[in-house]
């Protein structure tokens, strides 16, 4: 493994998800970055959109691909199943991108973890 | 809430992504001229259009179908999104590179296309094989 920029992130989600659609794929790079912010503020500590250190890897993967799926179940209708003529095609709960989404959820919330959650110091006036 | 047309078409547009074939299209005008005035020569209109679209062979599954004289066994069929405009004049080469032996034309009565009143979500081509991938009288 080697330092990460957001575009490697982003060559790497593509390799774990497939056929994501061309309205989520488009947005890509803003995501990651988004879940890079959410890491950086979960953990106090400073990624940075360039040289991610391997340290960081795993939990921004994990928190991009939440996000990717979470988009990817509001594509489309707003619907279970939907079925016209012989074609038909499964989403909600269920579908193969929810269960994706559930463990993408439960792994990053782990992965977060392990970085550590950032402590903030106060002075009380008592 | 009912879905819209464009929601739909975007959920088939994913199902695409899943079994994807890319696909040639060739639109044909037919004329009636010369001296064979029983027969249309067929000529290319526009240039070749480029799209991703399912292919699948006709089964038994397609009976109704059969029964209707859309197809018979030894077809095939396409599944184009709605946005791709298609008629009976089409010439379909499936594959990029394109095989030997896979150019096609779109039967008679073989387009259903499946939609709504606002528009069409995707169209069920069926489409027969054409021996030396060209039409009759085609120019």
């Amino acid at each position: 493994m080697s330092l990460w920029s957001l575009g490697s992130a982003a060559n790497q989600m593509f390799i774990l998800i497939p056929d994501i659609p061309d309205s989520v794929s488009g947005g890509m790079l803003d995501i990651i970055d988004r879940a890079r912010i959410n890491i950086e503020c979960y953990t106090g500590q400073t990624v940075g959109s360039v040289g991610i250190a391997e340290k960081y890897q795993p939990a921004l993967l994990a928190c991009s691909k939440k996000e990717v799926l979470s988009s990817m179940m509001m594509e489309g209708s707003d619907s279970n199943s939907l079925k016209l003529g012989p074609w038909s095609t499964k989403k909600g709960t269920g579908s193969n991108v929810s269960e994706a989404l559930k463990s993408a959820n439960a792994e990053c919330q782990r992965l977060m973890n392990c970085l550590g959650f950032g402590t903030r110091m106060y002075k009380s006036n008592g | 809430m009912a879905p819209t047309l464009n929601q739909m078409r975007e959920d088939f547009h994913n199902t695409l992504l899943e079994n994807p074939m890319t696909i040639r299209l060739q639109y044909f005008d037919r004329t009636f001229s010369g001296a064979d005035y029983d027969n249309a020569f067929r000529t290319q209109s526009g240039s070749d259009i480029w799209a991703t679209g399912m292919y699948f062979p006709v089964g038994m599954r397609e009976a109704n179908y059969l029964a209707q004289g859309r197809t018979i066994l030894g077809d095939s069929q396409l599944f184009l999104h709605g946005s791709v405009v298609v008629n009976e004049d089409l010439k379909i080469a499936l594959g990029s590179p394109i095989g030997a032996g896979s150019i096609y034309s779109v039967n008679e009565k073989g387009i259903l296309d499946w939609g709504g009143p606002d528009g069409t979500v995707y169209n069920q081509i069926f489409i027969r094989n054409l021996n030396g991938g060209s039409f009759y009288n085609e120019y």
